[in-house]
């Protein structure tokens, strides 16, 4: 029995210590991290809209922009580029099913309905392959494509948009993001800007 | 049920958690040697990561959340599997005997298995409700126990054919490995349209 | 054994990768460049020295029925440390290395040598054989990585070293690439040694 005591009292004298340091650690650490976080975003806003001045604090917006299987509605949360009070662009996260998982996007558009430009954020495409979503080469392109200008599929199925080479599916499943992006913001576009709360 | 499908596909073939995950390569090299033993391994293996998954979900969802604590997530979940495996040992000794002597060398060493912490948090990661957590643990043990015994199946044909010394042992298992891991990689795209 | 041959064994003779095998499911998985390598074995030599040094000079105090529990707690809070500090102050390396900070914890080792080591010596020969062993862990990953960067991509550190002739083996930095290099650079190692005896 005295054993049993003295065994739980060393074990819980050591978790309490680890519990300590590590709450410590964790508060000072909290801020650090979250500021990375926000950095991360800022950057990738930054190299979405990289003809434009994104400022450090964005406004942004939830809007209802459809109903899933279930009638549940499906919110979408949009960042709001601009300064001095006059908005110039939208920008919102999606995902979408590529050739080997998702695709993790980050899209730009104008207030005008133009790609202002693109980012990916994660994707687990084939390296060499569809892994090249990423190069400039790809995603580059769509800066200034909107939905009345172009055709919105790959230019072997008669489109304007060129693809990964031998990387349909990959090259594919960003175009439609893409596309049905511009539709969304196009169908929402004065709810959205209506809707801003500071940041 | 079709989501759920997908889980157990994607873990089990195309992301198989040992041949593209790297999780659960010690026991995958260390224990291979006979198809009997891969079996038990790989039955245990499973057992433990469902059970596991069940638990550190619960644990995580009432406990480390509601209290902001998530950062505890590591040292409270390897403490947990690490309890559950003594657990489950305790209880096939007094359960059944047999099983005890088929599986009980193995289940020590689950604890250290990094495939089991590995769905844990993962699970944590991708966000998984209680079904597809389950789900998740259940098809990753079952991927590694397909392709531990995968392993064992080549190996005893190894032991007739002529390795060089240098190879003989984990070399010539880690070559075997990489040609299974090249092979499991054409699962690739199995869900694109 | 002096502190300084403590030191050196975890270096070539003891090396955890290739004569301990130890540890290898990182070993596989983050050496797709020479900076995630070398980071890894960074943080995992940062672990085994806080890990040995605490267990080291609670040596005596840990009564033997309940080392095991008493290690894992030890062990992952330095993991969960480790894993806070990068993930303020490097994310980029935190990102690279994803779900296999906190699986240090699972590190064999980490454990194998806080068991064999770390809990009956004394406190400066506990320091001197983990710095030993993690720059070992950390050489081997570099080793590793260095191979399967330069013929997967053909660069090393980032840096185009053969890319002007040489078009990259992708295989080599996927997971097949990292099982075969593995056991070719296992088996050469196998066959040096063997020839030297």
């Amino acid at each position: 029995m005295r054993e049993l005591f003295k065994l739980s009292f060393v074990l819980t004298l050591i978790c309490s210590f680890a519990a300590l340091s590590l709450g410590v650690a964790h508060n000072l650490t909290k801020d650090p991290i979250a500021e990375q976080q926000r950095l991360k975003k800022i950057r990738a806003l930054r190299e979405v809209f990289s003809q434009y001045d994104v400022p450090e604090t964005l406004p942004t917006a939830e809007v209802v922009v459809g109903r899933d299987a279930d009638g549940k509605a499906v919110k979408q949360k949009f960042f709001l580029v601009g300064d001095d009070g006059k908005i110039f662009g939208i920008a919102f996260e999606s995902f979408t099913k590529g050739y080997n998982g998702e695709i993790h996007l980050l899209t730009g558009v104008t207030v005008g309905g133009e790609i202002a430009g693109v980012k990916v954020i994660s994707h687990s495409e084939t390296p060499g392959l569809g892994a090249n979503i990423v190069q400039d080469m790809f995603s580059g392109q769509f800066r200034g494509m909107s939905l009345e200008k172009n055709r919105w599929t790959v230019k072997k199925n008669g489109g304007d948009i060129d693809q990964v080479t031998g990387a349909t599916i990959s090259s594919s499943a960003v175009i439609d993001a893409m596309k049905s992006g511009l539709q969304m913001v196009s169908d929402h576009k004065s709810e959205i800007l209506d809707q801003t709360t500071e940041r | 049920m079709e989501h759920l499908f997908v889980i157990f596909i994607t873990v089990f073939l195309v992301n198989n958690f040992v041949l593209a995950k790297f999780l659960g390569l010690c026991p995958f090299l260390g224990v291979s040697k006979s198809l009997g033993s891969a079996k038990s391994m790989g039955i245990a293996v499973t057992f433990v990561m469902t059970i596991a998954s069940v638990v550190t979900w619960c644990v995580n969802r009432f406990l480390l959340v509601p209290y902001h604590v998530s950062y505890l997530k590591t040292i409270v979940f390897i403490l947990v599997i690490a309890t559950l495996v003594q657990l489950v040992e305790l209880f096939i000794a007094k359960v059944s005997p047999t099983l005890q002597r088929v599986l009980g060398i193995y289940l020590p060493l689950i604890t250290t298995n990094c495939a089991v912490l590995g769905v844990c948090i993962l699970n944590v990661q991708e966000e998984f409700g209680f079904i597809e957590s389950v789900v998740h643990g259940f098809s990753a043990g079952l991927g590694f126990t397909l392709a531990i015994c995968m392993m064992a199946g080549i190996r005893e044909r190894l032991e007739f054919a002529r390795v060089p010394a240098a190879m003989q042992g984990f070399p010539i298992s880690l070559i075997v490995g990489g040609l299974m891991a090249l092979s499991f990689f054409g699962f690739q795209g199995f869900f694109a349209h | 054994m002096g502190v300084g041959s403590e030191f050196k064994k975890g270096i070539i003779r003891e090396n955890p990768t290739f004569k301990l095998l130890l540890g290898l499911c990182p070993t596989l998985a983050v050496t797709t460049s020479v900076k995630n390598g070398i980071g890894m074995g960074l943080a995992t030599t940062f672990v085994l020295l806080g890990a040995n040094f605490v267990i080291s000079v609670l040596r005596n105090f840990i009564p033997d029925k309940i080392r095991i529990p008493a290690f894992i707690v030890i062990i992952s809070t330095f993991v969960t440390l480790i894993d806070l500090l990068l993930a303020a102050y490097l994310p980029a390396l935190h990102e690279a290395l994803g779900i296999f900070i906190p699986l240090i914890v699972v590190n064999c080792i980490i454990m194998g040598r806080a068991e064999a080591f770390a809990s009956r010596s004394p406190v400066v020969h506990s320091i001197a054989d983990a710095l030993g062993m993690g720059i070992g862990f950390t050489l081997s990953l570099s080793l590793i990585s260095a191979v399967r960067e330069l013929f997967g991509t053909g660069q090393l550190l980032g840096l185009d070293v053969i890319n002007a002739f040489y078009e990259p083996a992708v295989i080599m930095i996927l997971p097949p690439g990292a099982f075969l290099t593995m056991g070719l650079l296992l088996g050469l190692l196998n066959y040096i040694s063997g020839r030297k005896r």
